[in-house]
């Protein structure tokens, strides 16, 4: 006991204390040696205790993405029971949970010769699946009202896929206390809570029918094509005929403004490749996403296919551009993920005039007189007419 | 205040009009029916009716980062 007292008196010294004699009275004496105590548990326990932690903040941001998804059911349920007033099934909600689990099986990519050719195939059905159940549940309802309530369950499945994925990987966590996995859902978890609003808030976009950023391009050709005859490229694609200082244009868009992006790729093979339209120019508008720190907004032109989605449109494209030698321009507006799902900021819907003068300074520089351009608005035409 | 819960901001919605005839150009609140190149409604300044929506925008205020 007395060694212990002495190497105590040794401890108190090297800490501060006066070193003379172990004084079992004096509280500092205590706090010292506990605080030398604790270090062993912290080093057996630390991984523990911060598991815990990053368990009890995942957990929250859990139970906010669970309010959201619930949310977007409900008022997917909600639009469906009072927007459309046609609808004959008394009670959607049935139809909407069938849609929020309803899974698309991407085809095999062991052989990736003619995969686009089979994806294309797949994701028509799944559209035209889709659309057939949204107006079994919506009966009577127009051709908006349908892309409507399209646009919304999409986004409600959206969020329900996110709030089950980060569900699977909190519960893994906690089951095999990994680490690793934890803390990588702990790190992507503000960029999914950040989709998982704008989600949420494109909702109320696609009820009120309001345009979003992606419009932007349908927005731009949309005023080219005012007060010309619209014929159907492709399904729910339209084009129109016009003159530019002697050129030939061919101004092409989704049909709007109900809420869907076309068929470009299709309308494009058939217009060039099928009435053997002759095509000299092709010029693309799109939204694009900014980069950290460039402004919402901001306007720039390339080369290339501007054109998002799973690859299937932006494939046709590229097709007819390299078969039939077509040099592809792109002009993009600049904005992020959340503006390009939500209603349309005034930076964004600013831009349009100079995103015009700009397909048009492209056609002066890259055409003469006597040749064809196609310019083609590419996005959601939600709200945007034409 | 360094643990202040960021408050959510809601845009404004406008829609902004044009008279094909007078080109006078008017901002209103939004109203549900409203799409871009849709007609709007009559001119203030010369009474047409040729009103056209060319604009459909939320503005946020001018603090809001996004």
């Amino acid at each position: 006991m007395s060694g212990f007292s002495s190497f105590l008196s040794q401890l108190g010294g090297l800490l501060g204390g006066s070193g003379s004699e172990f004084d079992p009275n004096s509280p500092m004496m205590w706090f010292y040696i506990g605080s030398i105590a604790i270090i062993p548990l912290f080093m057996m326990y630390a991984q523990k205790f911060q598991s815990r932690v990053i368990l009890g903040e995942i957990s929250k941001s859990l139970a906010k993405l669970k309010t959201m998804k619930e949310g977007a059911r409900r008022e997917a349920v909600e639009y469906i029971k009072t927007a459309i007033k046609a609808s004959t099934s008394s009670d959607p909600a049935g139809g909407v949970d069938r849609f929020l689990e309803f899974f698309t099986i991407m085809p095999v990519d062991l052989d990736p010769s003619g995969i686009v050719r089979k994806l294309d195939h797949i994701m028509r059905t799944r559209d035209d699946r889709l659309r057939a159940e949204i107006r079994k549940m919506c009966a009577g309802a127009t051709d908006q009202e349908v892309s409507k309530v399209e646009n919304i369950l999409e986004a409600a499945t959206a969020l329900n896929m996110i709030y089950k994925i980060v569900r699977h990987f909190y519960l893994m966590g906690k089951r095999t206390t990994s680490m690793f996995v934890l803390v990588q859902l702990q790190m992507v978890m503000p960029l999914l809570l950040e989709e998982a609003e704008a989600l949420q808030k494109a909702i109320n976009a696609f009820k009120q029918g309001q345009p979003i950023g992606d419009g932007i391009g349908p927005m731009v050709v949309g005023k080219m094509m005012l007060g010309k005859e619209k014929k159907l490229a492709a399904k729910e694609t339209v084009y129109s005929e016009g003159e530019y200082k002697g050129r030939k244009l061919y101004l092409l868009k989704a049909e709007g403004p109900m809420g869907t992006v076309g068929r470009p790729g299709e309308a494009i093979m058939r217009l060039a490749g099928d009435m053997g339209i002759k095509i000299d120019v092709i010029v693309m508008i799109d939204a694009a996403l900014k980069l950290e720190g460039e402004r919402t907004g901001d306007v720039a032109e390339g080369i290339g296919a501007a054109i998002g989605g799973i690859g299937v449109e932006k494939y046709q494209i590229e097709e007819v551009a390299t078969r039939l030698d077509i040099p592809l321009y792109a002009v993009i507006v600049k904005q992020s993920v959340q503006d390009a799902i939500t209603i349309m900021r005034k930076e964004i819907a600013e831009a349009s005039e100079k995103v015009t003068n700009t397909v048009y300074s492209v056609i002066d520089d890259k055409t003469t007189e006597g040749q064809s351009v196609m310019v083609i608005g590419v996005g959601n035409t939600m709200g945007v007419g034409q | 205040m360094l643990f202040r819960k960021k408050k959510e901001v809601k845009p404004e919605i406008y829609s902004e009009e044009t008279c094909q005839s007078c080109d006078e150009k008017i901002r209103r609140k939004f109203d549900e029916g409203d799409y871009i190149y849709g007609s709007g409604t009559q001119c203030k300044k010369c009474s047409s009716s040729k009103t056209l929506v060319t604009a459909i925008y939320g503005e946020y205020p001018p603090d809001d980062k996004h």
